[in-house]
């Protein structure tokens, strides 16, 4: 086990080294941050003392050698916009990020098991047909798109709840909501799907014949055999709603790192933008080892020496 | 998205040829009404998108400045859906808008699939380093989600709907790439392949003519499962500012210029653009679930 984590733990320092890179070389090439850091009325010798301040007059090289070296140490420079360190900059805003990641796993998870279920457990009726239709649109509407009609229904026209900021839990309905959406319906689907390959085995007509009671075997010996799979979706989820969130935080205008990120590749504020994908490429890396850890917990099977 | 779900469904696809199912496919098609719902959307929105000069009542960038945010008036007056802010007319701009998604989908899939697949049977006939270096990157790139690194792409590229097909394109080889690659494993192992080399064929003939076929049912179903994504990446980078140029007609920029007034009551140039993608990529997805149980041959036993 702790082999195996300190392997991870290498392949982790390697997947931060090519995305630093990556990211900072594909950065060097697009342009330069000077036109917009200076009044446009700027002279030649301005130019080049900003550009000099910055190291930005370096060789690319020299550049990313130069921020790895700090980068060690913590350091990811400092924001050319707000003249503080990057890597605060993004770590202020994390926690109101994973807020929402979270929240938008759980309440899926919550709400499509039972969904998922319920539609496995009554095929071809006209409640599982009602969820699979609900379901298709879920996984089709572009999550912008929801939050929109969300804000059109419940801010606009009903005055329930707030459209923006980040408050009490008032403020976190709608931007989960929007997050949700897709995931409940993806997990809806594959839990049915599942859950129909399991309830037709072997061992659910045993655990029927031994007498046990329909909710005992469904929820204990059929659920838990789908949930491998829901596991590994899950987790590229988790993922995905870290992008995602890069667009509701706009539509909501929460204040997480993914709002913070739109607005510093629109600035060009490279270190901002360079400490963001430090940060994300350390979240997914601790959401996989999560889901593989995971995986050892649901199947006993499964072993990492 | 359902990346394991897909890369499974393909999986079990492999060494199916499409001709051999298409019987299934079309008995499918003929006793499922919802697949025959599917094709019939999926028709009318395609076809809305090809027709889109024919059926546009207004040029989409022509301006009506005495209409500007004119709710819809249905089937009569001039504007059926209504204007936008700045007076265009919406349902010629939502018909050039599918256009415009429609184009993007299927330029970007074309783009993935070309080096998706080519890569996915290099590195499955030749095995070795190549293979490894091949797999470690779409690994690599696969960790992360596929927005995100549309996103990056987007914003380094610059805008321009080609530049945006390309970018959008070239990122989605590396499940195509993954998925190939599998099949082609399991394909060169045949005796059909031994037979071809016995007899002297030449490995770039091997790998058009012999394994090529025999990989591409799988990437059929990967495609159905890809093109709703691209088309949602391409208006959600649009809706973000970092897509398609201000002047192109993208359902993304629409919704993207309707939203600001949906506090003024005008609800319509936000809501029904929305409208569109989805009733264009539900009928990909119900397409997409036809073809998938077509061609899954542990569900057509059933």
């Amino acid at each position: 086990m702790t082999r195996y984590l300190a392997q991870r733990f290498l392949q982790m320092l390697g997947v931060f080294l090519i995305i630093s890179l990556v990211v900072f070389l594909l950065l060097v090439l697009t342009g330069d941050p000077i036109e917009l850091l200076l009044p446009p009325a700027s002279d030649l010798a301005q130019i080049d003392a900003m550009r000099r301040q910055l190291g930005l007059d370096r060789p690319w090289y020299v550049q990313y050698v130069k921020f790895l070296a700090s980068a060690v140490r913590g350091d990811l420079g400092e924001s050319f916009y707000f003249r503080e360190p990057a890597i605060r900059l993004v770590l202020e805003r994390l926690p109101a990020s994973l807020e929402l990641v979270v929240w938008t796993m759980a309440v899926s998870t919550v709400v499509a098991i039972p969904l998922g279920v319920l539609a496995a457990t009554h095929p071809r009726t006209w409640l599982d047909r009602l969820i699979l239709v609900g379901s298709l649109v879920g996984i089709s509407a572009p999550t912008f798109w929801i939050g929109i009609v969300l804000i059109a229904l419940f801010v606009v026209s009903l005055g329930w709840l707030p459209s923006s900021g980040r408050g009490g839990w008032e403020h976190l309905v709608l931007p989960v909501a929007t997050l949700a959406f897709y995931r409940v319906a993806l997990f809806v689907r594959l839990i049915r799907a599942g859950m129909l390959d399991v309830l037709g085995q072997d061992y659910i007509r045993t655990a029927r014949a031994k007498g046990l009671f329909e909710r005992l075997v469904i929820y204990r010996h059929a659920l838990k055999n789908t949930l491998i799979p829901f596991v590994t979706i899950g987790g590229i989820q988790m993922g995905g709603l870290v992008a995602f969130a890069v667009v509701t935080e706009r539509i909501f205008a929460w204040p997480g790192m993914g709002r913070l990120l739109l607005i510093s590749i629109e600035r060009l504020d490279y270190p901002v933008v360079v400490a963001y994908a430090i940060v994300t490429a350390a979240l997914f890396v601790v959401i996989n080892l999560g889901v593989d850890l995971l995986y050892a917990l649901i199947d006993p099977r499964i072993r990492y020496e | 998205m359902a990346r394991i779900l897909s890369q499974q469904a393909a999986q079990r696809a492999v060494g199916r040829r499409v001709a051999a199912r298409e019987h299934w496919a079309w008995r499918a098609l003929r006793t499922s009404p919802t697949a025959l719902a599917g094709v019939a959307l999926l028709t009318t929105m395609a076809g809305l998108a090809a027709l889109a000069p024919v059926l546009a009542p207004w040029d989409p960038q022509a301006q009506d400045l005495g209409r500007r945010l004119h709710p819809p008036s249905w089937w009569i007056g001039p504007h059926p859906l209504g204007t936008d802010a700045v007076g265009r007319d919406l349902l010629s701009n939502i018909l050039y808008g599918l256009r415009v998604s429609v184009t993007f989908g299927l330029g970007s899939i074309a783009i993935s699939v070309v080096l998706g697949v080519a890569a996915g049977v290099v590195a499955g006939y030749y095995r070795g380093r190549l293979d490894a270096v091949l797999m470690r990157a779409a690994d690599m790139q696969l960790s992360l989600p596929f927005l995100l690194v549309a996103l990056a792409a987007a914003a380094i590229w610059g805008r321009g709907l080609f530049k945006l097909i390309v970018v959008v394109g070239v990122i989605g080889w590396a499940e195509f790439a993954r998925t190939v690659r599998g099949s082609t494993l399991a394909v060169r192992e045949k005796e059909f392949v031994e037979a071809a080399r016995a007899l002297g064929a030449l490995d770039h003939r091997i790998m058009a003519r012999h394994i090529l076929p025999n990989v591409l049912t799988p990437v059929i179903v990967l495609i159905s499962v890809t093109l709703p994504r691209v088309i949602v990446t391409e208006a959600t980078l649009s809706f973000l500012g970092l897509g398609v140029p201000l002047t192109t007609p993208s359902l993304g920029l629409l919704i993207d210029g309707g939203y600001k007034y949906l506090f003024s009551g005008a609800w319509w140039p936000s809501i029904l653009p929305g409208l569109a993608l989805m009733l264009l990529v539900v009928g990909i997805n119900l397409v997409g679930d036809w073809l998938r149980d077509a061609l899954d041959p542990r569900l057509t036993r059933r």
